[in-house]
């Protein structure tokens, strides 16, 4: 049955019919082929998914962070950025790097932070003369950052099907977030420097950063909230979710005075749309799961690794290689849902821990956004450029290596996630 | 140094964007499926709206009452979203096939032309509608078989989330409908492409 399954589900795939929709008809196309099992399976496995109370944070992240970042206070934390950044070399690219962290902070997706900074700082870095495929690279790869920075809607994703808890998968992410804006930074300073691009050195004046700073801090200081309310136990991740779309609610109309009902409209349904998405492949993947389960394919898969394999260093390493193969052309979210439940029997079997498999997984994946041919917030920050696929790879690999080294840090050195 | 606030955002396109004729051929199946997915689009968005906000309501309501309340929150706090999460799931759902957000491997279509990207789409969508709809009458004997579960608190029946899976694979169904008809009739390039905002990862 799992041989028909996966057969079927690559076959409609490639027949570009959207990832949920194969999985859902995979489903019951195995269900239909085995005979002994009844089709009403499918819709039991997608309606149990949508009785998840950990689930209704996804909505609500995304909400939070689509207030934010379409309103004022996004453009105050843009604007603070790049005060932060214009006295350094390369300052003008490293802001979407600094902006990536401070965004990623309230937002928990890759693809709207890279088109929502690169609209914006795209072109003016084009006019600082840095070369359009570079200015794409440094954004595409940059946004990424953003699902590593809690809140993390791929996070919420593996945590929903691993069983580990949100706030500790949150935790940590924050450390090597911050590595890799710190390497991105350096390839930033490196790559101005190779370009002969010098800062320009406007006087420092206090007050002004000072006045950019209080105006960002709304949202600077939205995860350390979230991070101390998780941490302490406050309320659920759920509640924690509604409670941060209440707080950037407040700011909109108290502090910015910029929310209306059209906007709060818009953002809803987007977050809608978007919940809507990622539901469906969690409801296609929790039928195909089943099916995967019933004929112990993890259990299998897990055993002829680990004996064929034998060395943990190993396993981990085919586990990174599988990722970043299937992290390209299929996208983050079904990739998780599809992978952890196979990956983590696998994990427990060689003393990964579960939590250090996420953090993995997420990174790992995300690199997938990135990478060429297919990665969405690559074709979404070439397009903006315009800049040309080539372009943009043939200035991607320095990044690409930070992000690699990094993600074998966090694969073979547990306490850069588990503190 | 030149601060970047001031410019006017780009817009996503492109030579990648759809392409649609200047004024497309007005025939009465165009004019119907945009009827159509203007009823779907009105009902969804309804749908979102009002559970959205009483979900955001009942689960706010909850935090203050488990500090203020001697019970620690209300009874039938977990049961509203029970019963609402599907409804909003499946309207989100619904209204993603009229934004082209449900996310699909692309590789194929760079591989053929114009003629084979319109019949793999249409064979595509033919199957979806029918597997769907098969699953909407699926949904509907489910919903009927549990219609004798009921939860503690508001005692309602487990039929309403069910009926949520129905009404959303039929919704799925006819907005899936009505691209297939662009497709076929003005061609491939009529696919809806997403926004970044609409983007969940």
């Amino acid at each position: 049955m799992s041989l028909v399954l996966v057969l079927t589900f690559t076959a409609l795939m490639v027949a570009v019919i959207p990832v949920a929709h194969a999985l859902v008809i995979a489903s019951g196309i195995a269900l239909f082929w085995d005979g002994n099992l009844p089709l009403l399976l499918v819709v039991q496995q997608m309606f149990h998914q949508t009785q998840s109370f950990p689930m209704l944070a996804l909505p609500f992240f995304i909400l939070a962070g689509t207030v934010i970042m379409e309103g004022k206070l996004g453009e105050e934390l843009l604007r603070f950025s790049g005060e932060l950044m214009q006295r350094v070399r390369g300052g003008a690219l490293s802001t979407t790097v600094v902006g990536s962290v401070v965004f990623g902070g309230v937002s928990g997706s890759a693809v709207a932070n890279a088109s929502a900074l690169g609209s914006v700082l795209i072109p003016w870095q084009k006019r600082q003369g840095y070369p359009a495929g570079l200015c794409a690279a440094n954004n595409a790869t940059s946004a990424v950052i953003d699902i590593l920075i809690p809140p993390s809607i791929p996070m919420i994703l593996y945590a929903v099907v691993s069983g580990v808890s949100i706030g500790d998968l949150f935790i940590a992410g924050v450390l090597p977030g911050v590595l890799m804006a710190a390497g991105f930074i350096a390839v930033c300073w490196w790559q101005a420097r190779r370009l002969n691009l010098a800062p320009e050195m406007p006087p420092f004046d206090i007050r002004h950063v000072a006045r950019l700073a209080l105006l960002a801090t709304p949202a600077l200081i939205l995860p350390v909230l979230i991070l101390v309310a998780l941490r302490f136990g406050f309320a659920t991740p759920t509640e924690i979710a509604v409670m941060a779309v209440l707080y950037a609610l407040a700011a909109s109309i108290l502090i910015y005075r910029d929310m209306s009902w059209s906007r709060f409209r818009k953002a809803m349904i987007d977050a809608g749309i978007a919940t809507g998405i990622v539901m469906m492949v969690i409801m296609g993947s929790a039928a195909a799961s089943w099916i995967l389960t019933y004929d112990q394919v993890p259990q299998h898969f897990a055993a002829w690794v680990s004996t064929t394999l034998r060395e943990p260093w190993l396993v981990i390493l085919a586990m990174n290689i599988i990722m970043l193969l299937i992290g390209g052309p299929l996208d983050l979210a079904p990739a998780i849902l599809l992978l952890a439940p196979i990956f983590i029997p696998l994990a427990q079997q060689i003393g990964l821990d579960p939590l250090q498999l996420g953090l993995m997984m997420v990174l790992n994946l995300g690199i997938g956004l990135y990478t060429p041919p297919v990665g969405t917030t690559l074709f979404i920050s070439s397009t903006i450029a315009g800049s040309t696929m080539a372009e943009t790879t043939r200035a991607l690999w320095p990044f690409f290596f930070v992000a690699i080294a990094l993600l074998l840090a966090i694969s073979y050195i547990p306490a850069l996630t588990i503190y | 140094m030149e601060q970047p606030f001031h410019t006017t955002p780009v817009t996503l396109g492109g030579e990648e964007a759809v392409a649609l004729p200047a004024s497309p051929p007005r025939s009465p199946l165009l004019i119907a499926a945009a009827k159509a997915d203007h009823g779907v689009a009105l009902v969804c968005q309804g749908v979102l709206l009002v559970t959205g906000t009483v979900l955001m309501g009942v689960l706010t309501a909850n935090v203050i009452a488990r500090y203020v309340l001697a019970t620690g929150g209300f009874a039938w706090a977990e049961e509203v979203p029970e019963q609402l999460f599907p409804w909003f799931i499946m309207a989100g759902v619904a209204l993603a096939v009229q934004h082209g957000g449900h996310i699909a491997v692309e590789w194929l279509m760079g591989k053929l032309d114009r003629g084979g990207k319109r019949v793999v789409l249409l064979a595509g969508h033919a199957l979806v509608v029918f597997a769907y709809l098969y699953l909407c009458w699926q949904s509907l004997i489910v919903a009927d078989i549990v219609s004798i579960e009921r939860s503690p608190a508001l005692d309602l029946p487990k039929t309403y989330g069910y009926w949520a899976i129905a009404a959303g694979c039929a919704l799925l169904a006819l907005s899936t409908v009505t691209v297939a008809i662009r497709i076929a009739l003005i061609g491939p390039e009529a696919m809806p492409r997403p926004s970044p905002e609409e983007m969940p990862t």
